[in-house]
């Protein structure tokens, strides 16, 4: 399944909701360019759902990296929403899971913002 | 980590004391990590170091399995990962680590990096892939060396006709090397550019001069702290310490 990325407002914070494959060339270029947007239009708070995808490699976590240091340089903060067990293991490995807070509910996502 | 016990932490910390440094170089065929790791090794040489280079896929218990299954093409994407990361690991539990608790500095050419981007590129799952690695033995720094994919192909197809394997054959299914190759060295710089944001890579802009790169090189591993083994490494190197009992105690 093709990635996809939908953008929603939660009053202050805006949540990506991400479905399908995130990969090289497919979901990792979106998430790029929608933080990139995000940042220069001034958004500070940002929760990436993650509850849709069915598969991320390298490129797609790294693009999640970048986008902490990228909203992080922006005076912003991201978050992970649903993680799920293949991503939260692979944070673990890459010792990650200091880097990014995540979320099991996108109330207590966006409630980690006030 | 903090689950250690309190034995295996002392003994790390005395292996701590001692030890040399791991230096990685990462980066795509065609990117002059051979030629910089050379001059790093004769520059530390100098500085007084002693130095060992280990090289991907290079281990004499694995490379000749490894050479025999490319040379008739019978390697599938899973052997493929299967087979390097057993080279992988015997060079580290054979070479790397005797040689870093020997207070020699270790110049890795390629690490399990290139694994990772070129498992997944031919279609290995990401998570599958780094277990085969797990638990990762953490280098103390990685210098990437990025050039883009028209570098890498014009460099390569200078000096010789990339392999099969090399030039992502086996995936693109492509008649001509060079087209291939150019093909396949595009997705594995595309998951470089990932793990180098994942592992925090030191970027080096390979397509500068071979002397620009080596002085870049120099001031950034003069510069560059250690990963501390009993923050970073504790697993690895139990694992490693189970299997060499003349180790354990000192």
């Amino acid at each position: 399944m093709d990635a996809n990325l939908t953008r929603r407002q939660v009053g202050t914070v805006t949540v990506l909701d991400i479905t399908g494959r995130v990969t090289l060339g497919e979901g990792s270029a979106l998430i790029r360019e929608e933080i990139k947007q995000l940042a220069v239009s001034g958004f500070k708070n940002v929760v990436v759902n993650l509850g849709g995808i069915t598969y991320i490699d390298s490129s797609g976590i790294g693009e999640l990296v970048s986008g902490v240091t990228t909203m992080g340089h922006a005076g912003g903060s991201l978050r992970l929403l649903k993680p799920g067990q293949r991503v939260k293991d692979l944070l673990k490995m890459t010792r990650l899971d200091t880097v990014f807070q995540a979320f099991e509910e996108e109330g207590e996502a966006v409630r980690s913002f006030s | 980590m903090s689950k250690a016990p309190a034995d295996l932490l002392r003994r790390i910390a005395q292996l701590e004391e001692r030890r040399g440094l791991l230096i990685v170089f990462e980066g795509p065929d065609g990117s002059g990590k051979t030629t910089q790791r050379k001059l790093l090794k004769s520059w530390l040489k100098g500085e007084g170091h002693e130095v060992v280079t280990t090289k991907w896929s290079s281990s004499d218990l694995i490379k000749p399995l490894i050479k025999a299954r490319k040379q008739v093409r019978s390697l599938n994407a899973t052997e493929f990962s299967l087979m390097h990361a057993c080279d992988f690991r015997h060079r580290l539990e054979t070479e790397v680590l005797p040689a870093l608790c020997a207070g020699k500095t270790v110049i890795a050419d390629r690490y399990f990096f290139t694994a990772l981007a070129r498992d997944v590129t031919r279609g290995s799952d990401l998570n599958w892939v780094m277990n085969l690695y797990s638990p990762i033995f953490w280098p103390d720094a990685v210098f990437y060396f990025q050039v883009s994919p028209e570098t890498s192909g014009k460099r390569i197809a200078a000096e010789r006709k990339p392999s099969y394997y090399e030039s992502g054959q086996d995936i693109t299914h492509l008649a001509d090397a060079h087209d291939s190759y150019r093909e396949f060295i595009g997705a594995v710089l595309g998951q470089y550019r990932g793990l180098a944001s994942i592992f925090d890579f030191v970027t080096v802009d390979a397509e500068q001069s071979i002397y620009d790169q080596h002085q870049f090189i120099r001031s950034l591993f003069k510069k560059s702290a250690r990963k501390k083994w009993t923050e970073y490494n504790v697993a690895a190197i139990a694992d490693w310490l189970n299997n060499r009992p003349e180790m354990r105690i000192e």
